[in-house]
């Protein structure tokens, strides 16, 4: 801290002040020694503000001040003279000044690292809004491809022909199961209902179609259509359409012009109808043979099972009514109808 | 890990003197930018089962010494330059550091230099350590007092010469001989400010029959209190309880009587030094017999102990610079000189 600037030295004389106060309070250097406790040549070395002389900042102005304490005189002064020849108390640097300083206190580095992490956070939130947007798309378009492919798969099922009913909803497909399920909770008319039937529907042999009420090709569009009316409606039909493909079935029709009570079930057990029938028209129920029919006003109902017109005359007793059990065989190459 | 890091960026370095009277934080580039009382006051409602509040830190705090009703107490969590209740020093630790910070958003964590009494053991170094780590510091160095205070008051540390620094502080009083960045015999009394007014509290008592408050002999030491007969004599009215009568009463006291109580306690600080000059190898002892002994610290500010310590060592003594901060300031340059030179500088633990 010792300042070796003679230049400054002979221009600022910070202790003549006190060798002019201890000249008029007639004090010797020693005496002032003796009462500070400070060495003799510190003090000429004050006096003449001779720096080389003089220890390090901190004890020279300590010293100075007593001197000036002691001599009664006031030491602003001298300080702030001193002060300028030998700075001292160099207010601490920032640490973003010191050399060698990659801290991160730096202003403009916390800015950046600001702004970065903002931004960052900003491209999180963005990714993730586009991420979510990616996956919803997705997850829809896969859901269309899923319909998509039931569609083609219904498609094939019923190619070459779909018919679709208007009331009640019904789709008369070459399986056992979806017909089941269509006709369990719907009527079906057989001269509504009529598909071109598909080779592969074996034993059954061809159906009669009357009136078709709406005819679509396999286009993909109506496909669809059936697909998710089938779905809103049944889905378990779809999935058991879909999953059996063509399985067997027969079919029963009665015409009672006159009207008659009828009970059909099925060989499983299930009720196809039970109530009254009448009017002009051929109803028509599917089923597994053989069907056990029960019913009244015999004489006047006519059936057929499989197209094939059954005789029952022989099984009407003499209240009108009739109980029998009616299915198909081959016999020879030819559908015969079975009795038991 | 980040994330102290990240709040660190927005925290500045503190140097903290936790003292047993007062707690200075001194910030980076900012300067001082504390100085409160180390007095906290805790609300405990609903008996003494109740749940603990902070009602009050620092100067608040410290009105309510002695004045408080009874559910409210206020308390020194520093006793002896150490740590008397760990929570309340955590708790008022993190009040202080909040305050000097002015980001409300992010929790401050900062670095954060200590400093210990030189006296003080293993586990209250810890317990320190501790609870500024509990108040939120990232980082936590502890430095001796008395080198905190010797680069405060711009003593040459680094250089190959004794310089003896004599810091007084509330609780305790340290005398250190540096040399060479290094402490080279230290020692530590726990005589300081409070054993001050502690002395002129029993002074009246006995002399007089009257009960003074913490915060009157305070106001008295601070007053007339001197270390060394001078030639003006002080003169002050205070107040307080008569113990015979239970009255309130005034009386006046000068600065002699006061000298005369402070004798035991400034006794045990001239003997402290006496001891260190003892202890103090050769050619450092005549480095400080040349230059003489630096003083710090509040307790420096008792009139004319600079005197005393002269008259009864034989030394010059030099008064520092704003000798209340020095510890603080010494702490911030301590806490730059490690950034320039490492951790391992000045014997920082």
């Amino acid at each position: 801290m010792h300042s070796s600037d003679d230049q400054e030295e002979t221009v600022i004389n910070f202790g003549d002040a006190l060798y002019k106060a201890r000249k008029q309070q007639k004090f010797s250097i020693e005496e002032i020694a003796e009462q500070l406790k400070v060495p003799s040549q510190i003090i000429s070395a004050l006096e003449q503000s001779e720096l080389s002389q003089l220890p390090s900042a901190t004890y020279t102005r300590g010293y100075l001040r007593a001197y000036a304490k002691y001599l009664e005189i006031k030491d602003t002064d001298m300080l702030a003279d001193y002060d300028r020849i030998v700075p001292h108390n160099v207010p601490l640097k920032p640490r973003s000044n010191l050399p060698n300083e990659k801290s991160s206190q730096s202003p403009l580095f916390k800015t950046v690292t600001f702004v970065l992490i903002i931004l960052g956070v900003l491209a999180l939130i963005y990714g993730g809004y586009q991420y979510y947007n990616k996956q919803s798309a997705q997850l829809k378009a896969s859901s269309q491809a899923l319909a998509e492919q039931h569609a083609s798969e219904v498609s094939s099922v019923d190619n070459p022909k779909l018919t679709l009913l208007p009331q009640p909803l019904h789709e008369s497909q070459n399986t056992p199961a979806s017909t089941k399920e269509v006709e369990s909770g719907s009527k079906m008319y057989s001269n509504q209902s009529a598909v071109d039937t598909i080779g592969s529907n074996s034993s059954t042999g061809t159906q009669h179609n009357k009136t078709p009420t709406i005819a679509v090709n396999n286009k993909i569009k109506a496909t669809t259509k059936v697909v998710d009316k089938l779905k809103t409606r049944k889905p378990a039909t779809l999935v058991s359409v879909l999953k059996q493909g063509v399985v067997k079935t027969d079919t029963i029709e009665l015409l009672a012009k006159k009207g008659a009570w009828v009970k059909i079930t099925d060989a499983t057990g299930k009720r196809l109808h039970y109530g009254m029938i009448s009017g002009k028209k051929w109803q028509a129920y599917s089923g597994k043979a053989p069907f056990n029919v029960s019913m009244g006003n015999a004489r006047s109902t006519k059936i057929r099972i499989n197209h094939l017109n059954a005789d029952i005359s022989s099984y009407i007793r003499p209240n009108n009514t009739a109980q029998f059990k009616l299915s198909t065989t081959k016999h020879n190459g030819q559908q015969i109808i079975r009795f038991q | 890990m980040f994330m102290n890091r990240f709040r660190g960026m927005f925290s500045n370095d503190l140097s903290i003197d936790l003292g047993t009277a007062n707690t200075l934080i001194y910030a980076r580039g900012r300067g001082i930018v504390l100085d409160e009382p180390s007095v906290v006051a805790i609300r405990q409602d609903r008996g003494p089962g109740g749940p603990k509040t902070i009602e009050a830190y620092g100067k608040h705090a410290k009105g309510m010494l002695g004045r408080t009703p009874q559910n409210i107490t206020a308390i020194r969590p520093m006793r002896d330059g150490v740590i008397a209740d760990f929570n309340v020093t955590e708790k008022m630790l993190q009040h202080f550091i909040r305050q000097v910070h002015e980001s409300k958003i992010l929790r401050p964590s900062p670095r954060v230099l200590i400093c210990v009494p030189c006296g003080a053991t293993q586990v209250e170094r810890r317990a320190i350590r501790e609870s500024a780590a509990g108040a939120g510091a990232r980082k936590v160095y502890l430095i001796d007092e008395p080198m905190a205070a010797a680069v405060g008051a711009d003593m040459p540390v680094d250089e190959p010469k004794g310089s003896m620094v004599l810091d007084i502080g509330g609780g305790t009083s340290e005398v250190a001989v540096i040399s060479l960045n290094g402490i080279v015999y230290s020692a530590s009394v726990r005589v300081g400010g409070d054993k001050f007014d502690e002395a002129i509290t029993n002074y009246v008592r006995r002399n007089y029959g009257i009960l003074i408050g913490e915060a009157t002999s305070e106001r008295i030491k601070h007053e007339i209190g001197t270390a060394y007969p001078g030639k003006d004599l002080l003169e002050i009215e205070v107040k307080g309880r008569n113990l015979s009568e239970g009255i309130p009463r005034s009386f006046s006291l000068n600065s002699n009587e006061i000298l005369e109580s402070l004798q035991e306690p400034l006794h045990g600080i001239v003997s402290a030094v006496k001891t260190a000059l003892e202890q103090t190898p050769p050619e450092l002892g005549a480095d400080v017999a040349e230059r003489g002994i630096v003083l710090t610290g509040g307790g420096a500010l008792l009139r004319d102990l600079d005197r005393l310590i002269m008259e009864e060592t034989g030394l010059p003594v030099v008064m520092a610079e704003d000798p209340l901060t020095c510890v603080a300031r010494g702490g911030g340059r301590v806490l730059e000189l490690i950034d320039k030179h490492g951790g391992d500088f000045l014997a920082v633990e």
